[in-house]
């Protein structure tokens, strides 16, 4: 990988504000080493110009998922986004879309647990008591598809990127939906296909090309693409066997 | 201010808390539960950021014993031998569990049995692991498990103080802060626990998640509960430089120097050779961490203070297959593992010591339980790579099914309405916001890191004392914002007044063990000193003072005798 140094200067910020009037409001940020992140120039601007912007963030290793924004139009993790990486000249930094705003670039994430728990997207299991550890042959076809399928962050960006685009009223998303079909693969999981029923129109709407911006935006690069794809051919019938 | 009844209160949202969640509901199905987290519910807190893996006896060849000699060896024989014991045998069960009624999948072998490996410390391969990221996979399925119980979660509403019922004895419920709103919730529940994560960003370079602020430890503290251990903080040997960035710290995982890293000064001499000439780089945290310090005191390290991991000898192949996480983290700072040296420094990792508790997770107030981190005495004076976790799924499911034993045995007491009244009172103001709070909590880390760290001594310690008196002075000064709601400066505040509640307890424990000990090392008292097979104890008294008393540890299931020949065990 070639590493590009970027002549350390200052960048100038363009931030969404949510308080009163809302609007964007414009800092100049010095960069402070080669490898900073947007992340940073955020706290530099709360530790230096306004003590009172809303930004989130935990464990600033892309681990998480809790800084996704909106920067420069795409979602992305503002503590995996180096300043130096960033083209124009202006960064405009918003926060997730289709999801409420509650300060700043904090966006409630409530209704995208919501939909996980409405996706019952957690194991129903099978053999609760077991007390030994289930072999689990890592080359099955199953489990090769779950393994590629599992790591999402739960950050929201997938949903954040279709926002706009054409979808089921009240879709449950592709993260939840991604899950369902990680659970459908499962053994260990005692409900099978049957989570996918009520989400069935929502997977025959989705459109490939959706789900496909959605995983370009993935900060975990979970396959959302292939997701749906299998999730259309359960939905056809001829799920299972692919 | 609004109020709010339930059965259960857990404050934390990381592994411990989870866990204590859904053992409480799963075991008592009516209770009314209510968790509050600071950062979001499963994504903050540093469970999440678990990597190396969970420590636990699955293998016939390995045993409980040799788990548990490896535990108190490595404590330096000061752990509760009891609480040592609960977590080596109750290791297994939390693994059956997450995996049989979880879904979480750790890394198999070719033939589906499961992956062990050993992290440093260990007589055996008993670390279980999901690559070098294991954490995203235990916090996740945990999640997942909290949402489809609907158990209630208030998100980013922060604990602020402890509530006490009128006799000051038992607690009663907490006062909480949406962060979001400003709203104050004065909660009264039958059982609190507090499972906040301990306070590793006291320091100015930390792994944690930098939200944690010791706020549950300093909550207990002011409430009058009993601590121990607090001079044990944990140093990981690598954190990740990255000069003026948040990502400074970050650690790199210890499989690097178990897989044959090696570490070097700024003249690239395998420096590990003067101070663990037999073990190296696979010595234990406590020194590894302690040797890089001083080569960087020697003025032998690199110009950003710090010491080179290298791993080139390695090979891409392995290291892409044992530690892609990692691989993956330096590339995004500029560092190809392959060719280049990885520039690293100490860090504030994990805090041994913590609130006092029994094998029930109860602590000397009644009502109050600690779990995970927050929680002292598991793992004495230094822990093993592999048990945090451990400890944290542990005794955050004894701590859930302890809690709901207790509401069905006890009353719940009332609130005492001065304490309450007296807390929110002291939130009220009507200041403009200042920025102040960062550069006082930026003044404490340094602080910290110079006096309280890797590092001791008296002179130090007695500095660490009349500071800490500055800063508080001048955060108690600063006037309270009118605005509660939307406003970090003030979260900040909180946090900073907590962190010095922490870094006072660490200081005089610190100052009285005149003796090295795991990860505690005073460079005036540099040896081990058997009159200290003792552990601290401190609490506030009711006039405000903080005691601090040493009692000789209960050797009841091996004696120092019993681990000797071991060289870990100083002769
Ligand atoms: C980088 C890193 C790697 C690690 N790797 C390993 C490993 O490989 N193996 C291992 O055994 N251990 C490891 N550890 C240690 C392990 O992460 C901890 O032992 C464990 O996660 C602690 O769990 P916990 O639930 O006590 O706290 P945490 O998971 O830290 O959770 C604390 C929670 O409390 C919340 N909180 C804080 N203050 C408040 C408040 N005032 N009110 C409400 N909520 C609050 C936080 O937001 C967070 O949700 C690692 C630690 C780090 C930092
Ligand atoms: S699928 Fe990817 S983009 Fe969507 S929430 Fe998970 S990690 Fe984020």
């Amino acid at each position: 990988m070639t590493k590009v140094t970027p002549s350390l200067g200052s960048v100038t910020l363009e931030i969404a504000r949510s308080g009163s009037g809302g609007g964007q409001e414009r800092f100049d940020v010095p960069v402070p080493s080669t490898h900073a992140r947007v992340l940073d120039a955020l706290s530099w601007v709360r530790e230096n110009e306004d003590p009172s912007l809303g930004f989130r963030f935990a464990c600033r290793v892309g681990m998480c998922g809790a800084c996704a924004v909106v920067i420069n139009g795409k979602e992305t993790l503002a503590c995996q986004t180096t300043l130096g990486e960033i083209d124009e000249s202006t960064i405009r930094i918003e926060p997730l879309r289709g999801l409420p705003v509650q300060h700043d670039l904090i966006v409630d994430m409530r209704p995208f647990f919501s939909n996980l728990a409405r996706a019952e997207a957690g194991l129903k299991p099978r053999d609760p008591q077991s007390r030994d550890l289930p072999i689990i042959a890592p080359d099955s076809n199953e489990r090769t598809t779950i393994e590629a399928q599992n790591g999402c962050i739960t950050c929201g960006a997938c949903v954040s990127a279709i926002a706009d685009q054409p979808q089921v009223d009240d879709p449950v998303g592709l993260a939840a939906l991604n899950r369902i079909l990680m659970l459908t693969l499962e053994e260990r999981d005692s409900a099978g296909a049957t989570r996918l029923d009520e989400f069935a129109d929502e997977v025959r709407a989705l459109r490939p090309q959706s789900a496909e911006h959605a995983e370009s935006v993935c900060p975990a690069n979970i396959p959302l693409a292939s997701a749906l794809e299998q999730l259309k051919s359960f939905v056809a019938g001829h799920g299972g066997d692919s | 201010m609004q109020s709010l009844t339930c059965d259960i209160l857990i404050i934390g949202g990381g592994g411990a808390a989870l866990f204590a969640a859904i053992h409480a509901r799963d075991s008592a199905p009516n209770l009314d539960i209510v968790v509050a987290s600071k950062g979001l519910f499963a994504k903050s807190g540093c469970t999440r950021m678990v990597q190396g893996g969970y420590n636990v006896v699955l293998h016939d060849d390995d045993s409980f014993d040799k788990h548990y000699d490896d535990t108190i060896r490595g404590g330096s024989l000061i752990n509760n031998q009891e609480l040592a014991w609960t977590l080596v045998t109750q290791a297994p069960e939390r693994v059956f569990e997450m995996e049989n009624s979880f879904g979480c999948t750790f890394d198999r072998n070719a033939d589906g049995t499961i992956h062990q490996r050993a992290l440093a410390g260990q007589s055996f391969n008993r670390t279980i692991h999901r690559g070098d990221l294991t954490g995203i996979e235990i916090i996740s399925r945990l999640a997942e498990q909290m949402l489809v119980r609907d158990i209630e979660m208030l998100n980013e509403v922060r604990g602020v103080d402890l509530l006490l019922d009128g006799s000051g004895q038992s607690v009663t419920g907490a006062l909480l802060m949406d962060q979001h709103s400003g709203e104050l919730i004065a909660v009264n529940a039958a059982a609190v626990l507090v499972a906040t994560g301990g306070a590793a960003p006291l320091y100015r370079i930390t792994a944690a998640s930098l939200e944690k602020s010791g706020d549950g430890l300093a909550m207990a503290y002011r409430a009058g509960a009993e601590f121990v251990d607090m001079e044990m903080m944990q140093f990981h040997p690598t954190g990740l430089i990255v000069d003026g960035s948040l990502l400074n710290g970050t650690v790199l995982e210890e499989g690097l120097r178990g897989a044959g890293g090696h570490l070097l000064n700024a003249d690239h001499e395998r420096y590990m050779e003067r101070y663990d000439p037999e073990k190296m780089e696979r010595s234990t945290r406590d020194r590894v961490s302690r040797s890089g310090m001083m080569e960087i005191r020697a003025g032998r390290g690199t110009d950003s203070e710090g010491v080179y991991l290298d791993v080139r000898h390695l090979g891409k192949e392995f290291l892409l297959k044992s530690s892609p996480g990692m691989y993956e983290r330096c590339l995004t700072v500029g560092t190809d593992m392959e060719t280049d040296l990885i520039e690293v420094t100490p860090t504030a990792h994990f805090q041994m010591g913590g609130i006092r508790i029994d094998s029930e997770c109860r602590t000397s107030l009644a009502g109050l339980f600690a779990a995970g981190e927050d929680a002292g005495g598991v793992h004495g004076a230094n822990r093993l790579g592999g048990n945090g976790v451990a400890e944290s799924m542990v005794f955050g499911a004894i701590a859930g099914e302890s809690m709901a034993r207790h509401v069905k045995e006890s009353a719940r007491p009332a609130i005492d309405p001065d304490r309450l009244s007296r807390l929110c009172d002291r939130l009220e103001g009507s200041a403009e916001i200042t920025g102040e709070p960062y550069r006082l909590k930026n003044k404490l880390r340094a602080l910290s890191w110079e006096h309280l760290g890797i590092l001791r001594e008296a002179n130090g310690l007695a500095r660490v004392e009349e500071e800490l008196n500055a800063i508080e002075s001048e955060l108690t000064a600063l006037p309270m914002p009118a605005q509660r709601g939307g406003n970090p400066d003030l979260q900040e505040r909180l946090d900073a007044e907590n962190l010095i509640d922490v870094a006072r307890l660490i200081g005089a424990a610190a100052s009285q063990r005149e003796e090295s000990r795991g990860s505690h090392f005073r460079e005036d008292f540099p040896d081990s000193d058997d009159r200290y097979l003792v552990n601290f104890f401190q609490r506030k008294e009711a006039d405000g003072s903080m005691t601090t008393e040493s009692r000789p540890v209960e050797f009841s299931r091996r004696t120092p005798d019993a681990l000797l020949g071991e060289t870990l065990i100083p002769a």
